[in-house]
């Protein structure tokens, strides 16, 4: 009886604790998330761009809007691991119905299988039970309403998303996507979790289009067998702007702000040309521009060009 | 595996909890050992061989001198020297390989011709500088009498890997711990209660006070050239502190781990900052390495024939005093050599062992001057005031100690040191530089709201308050609102997650 008592008690209070957590949430966690895509119109978006800095850095939605006029949003996130990027997703079609996703490879041979992601998986759950604690940081911006308005916001709403970089440091490396046969597996983690984008891509009628963003640092043949091997199993199409990127115009001089990490504003434009014509001619996508509920496009895309102007005239 | 992750905190430690109570009290054992090697295979993956290697060897030795003949002390003392040279041999090719190979490349260039030696720096295994201490002194128990050789290979291995202090100890001896580790008691509610209480109040010091102060002290520390004297100041501050509350609070995490288990480890903190002299400091202060360095390390040199006939020596020449400190210097020199390099191997390391000697020196000589001089002039050492003094001294003694300690280097350490004297600048405390360091206005508010936590708390016990107790008779609903804002605390002011680098234990690294 008196262990009991002492279970009851000791339940009672883990219960009260987590519930008290649980209580923080609406206090702590931001209305607004997941990169200002929320700030979007439900339903305006076409196609949605995810993945890691790769993603991020290196993909501009307002040069496919200026150039073909479909509305789409880069919800890159840098170093976004593939299982959180699975429950952005499924948060983002909460609100859109975005004909395409695409999805930036890099991120599906980041954080390979460790001890130290299954940690992080852990760590992700419980976070998702209880944003608290993720969110708990902010506590600061509560406080100081200074942090609130640093101006990011306004420059991520007119970017859609993407990270602008200008800088300019060279990759001399030559060719780096050798040809082989060696193919390198997909972790398991990382499989399954790409499994679960592709169901539910396919359980709403999105066409995932895979693509590996040009970068000499993060690619290889071995990575691209692998996941060629993953989009021929799973009737994905996969884009490879390693094999050849001079193909689309990258520069290695001038197109990296890393020295091949990262593309920057000049290499996103080039790739972001290239999805936009690929979304032109395979995914029935239409031109959104002059339609009153994408005016405000209009005036996004005037200040892009504002902001882009100076930086291409150099 | 962190002791302050999610994983430890809300699955690991449960589910251990759990499966230990639900299992035969005779198997208990192996749930702690199944669970303490599960511990530090997510920290260390394959370099767990290292850990199996030292238990092994460990436990054959051990029973190689147990089953020596009393009267064949050659081979016993043969034995004991295989064993702890295997540990030793290990922490000089891992922990030392590169500062050896480095130091004799070093000489080496003073002949022209000759050969530049390899530095390989191979993986270090987590916790190699705890368990290697606790296999020698379980070694030099048995060589010494004090300990019999167990025969229980399971016992060993529990001592050698338990979970709560594989990572940064205590520093624990096998008499005490072994068996209550083997005895599989029953878990029970006072025991988790009190554990929990300890467990939260180590997390509140690691995660609110020393992860936060770490950006300010890795930034304070990184471009010393350019630190000033009010810098300066500040990191050898922000160091000690952060050094204190890292260390201690995962000690507090590690003890109340296993007091949830029914077990008892050594203390290893006692409120070192109200110390007067640095002998004091080094009692109150990483307790167990202080004295595992006596019991291992000053005792058996201090009374060994030769440094014994040493003594006696100078005694007959210069007097009773002089033959003390005489037979005294030698042992406390290795001491305190052995002190630096167990931290890191790094002149910065040795440097501080140097500096702690040359003081502990400096008090045995001036002691009975001192307490002369004192009883002439009519002040009351026991007086608060003169205690008060002595501490405001020990606090400067610790900070320059320290300032070297985290320094990258002996010269970085002097030019910070030397900067007070010549860079000082009150404008840095108001112009904002102190926020350009990487921590901002709302985390000194956090930092100084839990330090002042921790200090009052340090001076309750001090003053032979338990808290815990106190805590304990509270009725349960303030009882609770106290344990559940302690646990908030840590929630939110955590410097953890996003936004924020994770942090290593710092002793961790040692």
């Amino acid at each position: 009886m008196r262990i009991n008592k002492n279970i009851v008690k000791s339940v009672s209070f883990v219960v009260l604790t987590v519930a008290i957590i649980g209580l923080l949430t609406p206090v702590l966690a931001p209305t607004k998330v997941f990169n200002g895509v929320m700030d979007e119109p439900d339903g305006s978006l076409q196609y949605v761009a995810f993945g890691d800095s790769e993603c991020n850095a290196g993909f501009s939605p307002m040069e496919i809007w200026k150039d073909y006029g479909f509305a789409g949003y880069n919800c890159g996130v840098s170093a976004q691991r593939i299982q959180d990027t699975y429950y952005l997703v499924d948060k983002v079609l909460e609100h859109q119905q975005p004909q395409a996703i695409f999805l930036e490879t890099n991120l599906i041979y980041r954080h390979m299988l460790t001890v130290d992601e299954v940690q992080a998986s852990y760590q992700h759950l419980v976070e998702r039970m209880l944003p608290a604690l993720r969110f708990h940081a902010r506590w600061k911006q509560l406080l100081d309403p200074l942090a609130k308005s640093d101006g990011r916001d306004a420059l991520t709403a007119m970017l859609k998303g993407m990270r602008f970089k200008t800088d300019e440091k060279g990759y001399s490396g030559g060719p780096y996507a050798t040809p082989t046969d060696q193919r390198q597996r997909i972790g398991i983690l990382q499989r399954m979790y790409l499994d679960r984008i592709v169901k539910l891509c396919r359980s709403k009628g999105i066409t995932l289009i895979l693509y590996a963003s040009p970068s000499p640092a993060c690619w290889n043949m071995q990575r691209h067998n692998g996941l060629a091997d993953y989009a021929k199993d799973n009737g994905l199409s996969f884009i490879d702007m390693n094999l050849d990127p001079s193909a689309y115009g990258i520069d290695w001089s001038q197109d990296t702000y890393d020295g091949g990490d990262h593309l920057n504003f000049f290499g996103a434009t080039k790739v972001s040309r290239y999805l936009g014509s690929y979304l032109r001619d395979k995914s029935g996508l239409t031109d959104r521009r002059g339609q009153p509920s994408y005016e405000q496009w209009e005036r996004t895309l005037d200040d892009y060009l504002k902001k882009t102007k100076d930086v291409k005239a150099k | 595996m962190k002791y302050t992750s999610l994983f430890y905190l809300t699955l690991f430690l449960p589910l251990t909890l759990l499966a230990y109570q639900l299992c035969p009290q005779r198997h208990r054992w192996v749930v702690l050992l199944t669970a303490s090697y599960f511990f530090y295979f997510m920290a260390s993956l394959t370099l767990i061989l290292y850990l199996w290697a030292s238990t092994l060897c460990v436990y054959a030795v051990g029973l190689g001198m147990g089953r020596c003949d009393p009267l064949t002390h050659g081979r016993k003392r043969l034995l004991v020297w295989i064993g702890v040279g295997v540990h030793l041999a290990l922490l000089a090719v891992l922990k030392y390989g590169p500062f050896i190979a480095g130091v004799a490349n070093d000489v080496l260039a003073l002949w022209p011709a000759a050969p530049h030696l390899p530095v390989f720096k191979l993986a270090v295994p987590a916790g190699l500088s705890f368990f290697s201490l606790q296999a020698i002194s379980y070694l030099a128990d048995i060589y010494q009498g004090r300990t019999k050789a167990d025969t229980n290979l399971g016992r060993v291995a529990l001592y050698m890997a338990f979970f709560p202090t594989i990572i940064e100890g205590p520093i624990c001896r096998y008499e005490p711990t072994a068996a209550a580790l083997y005895a599989g008691q029953p878990l029970n509610h006072h025991d988790i209660a009190y554990g929990s209480q300890l467990l939260c109040w180590g997390l509140f010091k690691k995660m609110v006070i020393a992860d936060r102060l770490s950006p300010l002290v890795n930034n304070l520390f990184k471009n010393p050239a350019e630190s000033g004297g009010v810098l300066a100041v500040l990191a050898a501050v922000a160091c000690t502190i952060q050094l204190y509350a890292d260390f201690s609070g995962c000690i507090d995490i590690s003890i109340g781990t296993a007091q949830m288990f029914g077990i008892t480890l050594p203390q290893n903190f006692r409120q070192p900052f109200f110390s007067t002299t640095v002998t004091e400091f080094w009692r109150r202060w990483h307790i167990t390495l202080g004295t595992w360095l006596k019991d291992y390390i000053f005792f058996p040199l201090s009374m060994s024939p030769r440094i014994k006939a040493l003594g006696r020596r100078a005694k007959q020449r210069h007097g009773r005093r002089f033959g003390q400190i005489i037979q005294a210097i030698i042992p406390l020199l290795a001491v305190w050599m052995a002190n630096g390099i167990w931290h890191g191997a790094g002149w910065n390391y040795l440097f501080f062992g140097a500096y702690y000697f040359v003081l502990v020196m400096l008090g045995l000589i001036f002691e009975q001057p001192l307490e002369t001089l004192a009883a002439r002039l009519h002040i009351d050492r026991k007086a608060w005031p003169w205690r008060a003094l002595q501490m405001v001294k020990m606090a400067v003694i610790v900070l320059v100690g320290e300032l070297m300690f985290r320094a990258s280097d002996v010269a970085s350490g002097l030019a910070m040191l030397r900067s007070i004297f010549t860079g000082w600048d009150w404008k840095m405390l108001t112009d904002g530089t102190l926020l350009q360091h990487g921590i901002y206005g709302n985390d000194y508010m956090v930092l100084l709201a839990a330090g002042v936590i921790m200090l009052a708390v340090d001076i309750c016990h001090e003053a032979g308050i338990s808290l815990r107790d106190w805590a304990a008779r509270l009725r349960l609903p303030i009882r609770w609102t106290l344990y559940v804002t302690l646990i908030l605390l840590v929630v939110i002011f955590g410097a953890y997650g996003e936004g924020y680098q994770p942090v290593d234990p710092l002793y961790a690294n040692f």
